[in-house]
């Protein structure tokens, strides 16, 4: 009876079996199965042992498009432009009183003076009260006075600190270095990613320990500490890291309950966890022999590739305990489940491979490592659960009494006592429910596209959108918010000239009428540039005089300024400019407005000798990269179902199956894209992988689904029956799977890192839709599409598929 | 330490002009003939003036910025003006008739107190009239210096207006720049030769006791003309840093102020004057007289100073603005300022 259904006949001893059958593949590895499993022990050493040594870091540069235009300009005139990239802002409070106080600034020079020695740090262009940078300027009878803010005679005494009062209040710098309220002030320290001296890469964790042990050493019930950038934001990540992993190690837990929950056999239920964890140990060891690290970001990669692990090996072991329940040697079962399931766990891996494969066409370094990071990880499953699982299985077997159960619940179904959920499933196959689930599908993606039309690119949120609101960060960042006036978010519009041409009157005026212009747009607070030093200057050229406040159309007046110009504003050959656009924040529509008008006004007003470029600044690196994310999101999808659609094709030879596998997929997206815009998730490179990643894992489920169904179909069974017994086979494991996989990650909610937490409601969203479009969608869709009761219209499955059914007949 | 700057930036100014000026043709300044660009955001802009045109008010400032208000300045409306450069003094013989000036050279007129802004003058064709006059006058060290005017191009500011009668004013200008028209601004004729300022100081402020008519300027400059115009003399100063500003009393007398809280006091047309206490360390920008007779300075650190005796005492009002404030002028029911960062109306001191 289960002869005719799989062409398999139940072999009960070793002995009766034909070693000969079966493909080349199966018996190269079947016949030798002792060295495949010395070899993979083999392997898992080499490799656990190299994972050990696996490396944690971001990097600054990677998490920007290094050859976008903007990125190439900034990079270009990178050493022109002091702390317009990746910097620190330390903000030292006094909680009992100002910053007019000797301990507070004897304090603050003692931190200053550590910082400034911690590696990584950018010294020239580093500022604080007490670097010598930070200046005063005053106009009398008799001039422009001036000098550093800290007088040289500074002794603490009433006297000194009433200087240093006048002196910052004449410094530009309120609002800037010192807060509105004079209750703090800002220790602003540029970091160097990547020192091209000695080669180093900046090991943010170390920077973030050293940061650390000064706020240990420092804070006080009167001092307290508040820090942001970027290196701060790595660093609280990284630290999150053992809570993330936690979180891992949860779903992983959970996991492993349900599926024994499902099986009652421990030592399958243990063999199929530990495969998926064999593929992460490999997986940690390829990176680490490649030269790649894991940052904060990719992280997740590992336990996607355990959860694809998981259900392919449950797969894997659902299809051994069937046969052995119903009396074949563990050894045969194993290799029948190889012939059965082979080629469809090869595709959707390969779909998976492809689908991460993709992101590599975007140009930011860190998802390419994340790509290969990830295509590594699913390559890897090829042979720990597709290849190693069932060896493995044949030797352990698994628990009789499992068999038995599920032999008993398959006789039970055969008995035509259908389980009330296959009948329900069932119904998706006849006309009305197919229908009413195609109409129901049609209008969510209708609905869903609605709302995924107001998808935004980049940060929706101020601060940093991977931490709670409630963060330590985030606390730090609202702090510098209420009580700075520059915002960090600021966007820098570069001007070119030739050599020595900086102050030309003719390029001020056409900066200052841009900043003027900018100003405008809503998002931008202010601007500021050469151009509007010059205005302020000639008020100080005339004794303070306000009505000199004009860009005097005179050349004279204008190169002098020069002198007392702040670097930040020019370079040292007088051929750069520096237009600063402090924002609101640093949401998508507020970068798109300022970049769009810039590149009209650039279009409009560059000349041969004088070009206005974007971009610097963190903001304008935003854009860059917001730009570059856009514009890959639409490149990834087209690929990623492109790699798919062509990858099913070549499993199904059929369009209509290929139809049957891909709509669920697509439905899955647009609702994935719907649910971001609801939980305000702006697509980023944090975020922009996992929807590619979403494509990949619901391909597994459409796989094993249709691909039992066709090859039923094509042996004359109705789509009814068909389904049924794809239900029986494969299809209760993806139920599992899916329903198992989507409470591990849901779990993530609560992780503190909010990343992980939105991570975790994207993750098991895509992991329940992909579960139900593959059970309730993708028959109703083959009710439709696939041609019924008629086997020499149905579809062949590719040959490879077909070649284990016939051969096991000759059996 | 101190660094004394300003000598070092003379040599550096003369030595950059040889490295970089030379070649530089001049050009017609950008921001001259580009219209204000309509901004929500001018009330907040740098405000330099402010002045009442019958019940409205109206300011100008940075950018070309004209505004005006029907409700003492309690909203504000963008006026069309056709230059960007910056307006640094209004004035209005009625509630209709009107003149800006500013920077460039440029000169508007109004006749529909405000609204709109048409061109009657710019710097270019400021140095040209200069030059005719010059010429007419057959001083070589006046044609000299007017040339170099040609030569600057627009780049020269206007800084106040002085309405001598319904059709006659005069305005004065950085570097000794004095035009007067007897037409209502329709024609200019240069009036530098007027002028007693050999080192063509910049002249800040000008003010009418009748006939008499003052000017205060650069470096404790004071001219006084006695016959409406036609000759300014220089008076004997009593201070020698910059006059920003002059307020005529009521009863005659006439106020001088300007850098770093400096006012002076005479009491008989500029012949002896006598120093006054302002009542703050800090630059006075502006002046103007209330209807109850009091005098009101305000200074650079949003100070306000007032005088209950016509200029001989101010003290010093408990409000106190934190901005950096430029013009003053009353209103119905309080004051208007102008600053920095924008214009405002407030309350009046209290007496």
């Amino acid at each position: 009876m289960h002869a005719t259904i799989d062409h398999q006949p139940v072999v009960k001893r070793l002995e009766e079996f034909d070693i000969r059958s079966g493909n080349l593949a199966e018996r190269t590895l079947f016949n030798n199965r002792l060295l495949i499993v010395i070899l993979c022990l083999c392997g898992t050493l080499l490799l656990g042992w190299q994972a050990t040594m696996i490396q944690l870091n971001a990097s600054f540069d990677k998490m920007i498009p290094t050859s976008h235009p903007y990125i190439a300009n900034f990079l270009e005139h990178r050493g022109d432009l002091p702390g317009l990239g990746n910097s620190m802002r330390i903000a030292v409070e006094n909680r009992d009183g100002s910053i007019f106080d000797k301990e507070y600034l004897d304090t603050l020079q003692k931190m200053n003076d550590e910082i400034y020695l911690l590696p990584g740090v950018d010294r020239p262009f580093m500022k604080s009260l007490w670097t010598t940078a930070t200046r005063w300027a005053a106009v009398t009878e008799e001039g422009l006075e001036g000098g550093t803010v800290m007088p040289d005679d500074y002794d603490g005494s009433p006297r000194s600190l009433d200087q240093v009062r006048a002196n910052i209040e004449r410094s530009g710098e309120i609002g800037q270095l010192v807060a509105n309220n004079f209750r703090s002030s800002v220790i602003f320290v540029p970091l160097i990613d990547h020192n091209h001296l000695t080669g180093e890469d900046l090991d943010y964790r170390k920077l973030n320990a050293s940061i650390d042990q000064i706020i240990a050493r420092y804070q006080s019930d009167k001092i307290r500490i508040h820090i942001t950038g970027f290196a701060r934001v790595i660093g609280d990540l990284l630290d999150g890291l053992v809570q993330m992993l936690g979180f891992f190690a949860v779903a992983i837990v959970i996991a492993t309950v349900m599926l024994y929950w499902y099986t009652r056999c421990l030592r399958s239920t243990t063999l199929v966890v530990a495969c998926s964890l064999v593929a992460v140990i490999w997986q940690f060891g390829l990176v680490q022999l490649l030269g790649y690290a894991l940052d904060p970001y990719s992280v997740l990669v590992p336990f996607l590739v355990f959860a694809i692990g998981m259900s392919h090996g449950a797969q894997k072991m659902n299809g051994i305990m069937q046969d052995v329940g119903r009396g074949t040697h563990r050894v045969v079962a194993a290799r029948y489940t190889f012939r059965r399931l082979f080629v469809a766990g090869m595709t959707a891996l390969l779909c998976d491979a492809v689908g991460f494969a993709v992101l590599m066409i975007i140009d930011i370094q860190v998802i390419k490592d994340l790509a290969m990071i990830a295509s590594v990880g699913v390559a890897v499953l090829i042979f720990t659960n597709l290849i190693l699982l069932p060896i493995l299985l044949s030797y352990v077997g698994v628990s009789p009494k499992a068999a038995e159960r599920s032999l008993k619940a398959e006789q039970l179904d055969e008995l035509g006592a259908k389980h009330w959920m296959w009948e329900f499933l069932d119904l998706f196959t006849q006309r009305r429910w197919a229908l009413g689930s195609v109409i129901l599908g049609a209008l969510m993606a209708i609905v869903g596209f609605t709302i995924s039309t107001h998808l935004q690119i980049g940060d929706l949120d101020p601060g940093a959108p991977e931490l709670r609101a409630d963060s330590r960060y985030n606390l730090d960042n609202a702090f510098m918010v209420k009580n700075y006036a520059a915002s960090s978010d600021i966007l820098v519009v570069m001007v070119k000239t030739p050599d020595d041409h900086c102050t030309r009157y003719i390029t001020l005026s056409k900066m200052d009428q841009l900043g003027w212009q900018l100003e405008q747009l809503p998002g931008v607070e202010s601007t500021n540039s050469m151009a509007n030093l010059s205005r302020i200057s000639s008020v100080g050229y005339n004794e303070g005089n306000f009505k000199w406040l004009e860009l005097i159309p005179n050349q004279y007046v204008l190169n002098g300024v020069q002198n007392r110009a702040p670097r930040e504003l020019f370079n040292q050959n007088c051929n750069l400019l520096s237009l600063y656009v402090y924002l609101k924040d640093h949401k998508a529509a507020t970068l798109t407005r300022v970049v769009d008008a810039v590149e009209a006004y650039a279009a409009a007003n560059n000349t041969g000798e004088t070009q206005f470029i974007l971009a610097a600044g963190s903001a304008g690196i935003e854009a860059a990269t917001n730009i570059v994310v856009r514009k890959a999101t639409h490149e990834m999808m087209f690929w990623v179902y492109g790699a798919v659609i062509v990858l099913c094709w070549i499993t199904f030879r059929s369009w209509r199956a290929v139809v049957c596998a891909v709509v669920p997929l697509v439905l899955t997206s647009i609702l994935c894209e719907a649910l971001m815009v609801v939980f305000g998730m702006g697509i980023k490179v944090a975020t922009l992988p996992v929807i590619a990643l979403g494509v990949g894992i619901g391909v597994d489920y459409a796989l094993y689904v249709l691909s039992v169904m066709l090859t039923r179909m094509r042996a004359g069974m109705s789509l009814s029956e068909a389904y049924y017994q794809a239900l029986l086979f494969t299809g209760k494991v993806v139920m599992l799977t899916g329903v198992t996989l989507a409470i591990g990650v849901a779990t993530w909610a609560f992780s503190p890192i909010k990343f992980q937490a939105d991570m975790g409601i994207l993750l098991a969203f895509m992991f329940i839709w992909n579960m139900l479009g593959a059970l309730l969608l993708l028959p109703a869709l083959a009710h439709f599409l696939l041609p019924q009761g008629r086997p020499e219209d149905a579809p062949a499955m590719n040959h490879e598929i077909e070649l284990p059914m016939t051969t096991t007949s000759e059996t | 330490m101190k660094v004394k700057y300003l000598l070092t930036l003379v040599g550096l100014f003369i030595a950059a002009s040889n490295l970089f000026a030379a070649d530089q043709p001049p050009r017609p300044a950008a921001a001259l003939d580009k219209p204000a660009l309509q901004s929500p955001k001018s009330p907040n802009m740098a405000i330099l003036s402010v002045t009442r045109a019958g019940e409205r008010v109206v300011a100008v400032g940075e950018r070309g910025i004209a505004l005006y208000s029907d409700d003492s300045g309690q909203t504000w409306t963008q006026a069309q003006t056709p230059t960007s450069a910056t307006l640094t003094a209004v004035r209005f013989a009625n509630d209709k008739m009107g003149w800006a000036i500013g920077h460039m050279g440029i000169v508007l007129h109004t006749e529909d107190g405000g609204g709109t802004w048409v061109k009657q003058l710019d710097g270019i064709e400021a140095a040209r009239l200069s030059l005719q006059t010059a010429q007419q006058s057959g001083n070589e060290r006046a044609i000299r210096d007017a040339q170099y005017l040609i030569q600057d191009g627009a780049d020269k500011p206007f800084f106040d207006i002085c309405l001598l009668d319904e059709n006659s004013l005069m305005i004065i200008g950085a570097y000794n720049l004095v035009l007067r028209s007897e037409n209502g601004g329709q024609s200019w004729t240069g009036w530098q030769t007027h002028i007693d300022n050999p080192r063509a100081l910049h002249l800040y402020a000008m003010q009418a006791i009748d006939t008499t008519l003052f000017i205060a300027g650069e470096q404790g400059l004071l001219l006084r003309s006695d016959d409406n115009g036609q000759h300014f003399t220089q008076l004997e100063s009593p201070y020698h840093g910059s006059w920003f500003g002059l307020q005529a009393e009521h009863n005659g007398s006439l106020l001088a102020y300007g850098l770093r809280g400096t006012a002076y006091l005479t009491t008989d047309l500029g012949n002896h004057w006598q120093q006054v206490n302002s009542g703050t360390p800090v630059s006075i920008s502006a002046n103007t007289e209330l209807g109850d007779g009091r005098t009101l300075l305000v200074s650079q650190a949003g100070e306000i100073l007032v005088s209950t005796d016509n200029g001989l005492n101010f003290i010093r009002a408990a409000e106190r603005l934190r901005l950096p404030l430029t013009a003053v002028t009353e209103v119905p029911d309080g004051l208007v300022v102008g600053s920095l960062r924008g214009v405002h109306a407030i309350p009046l001191p209290a007496e």
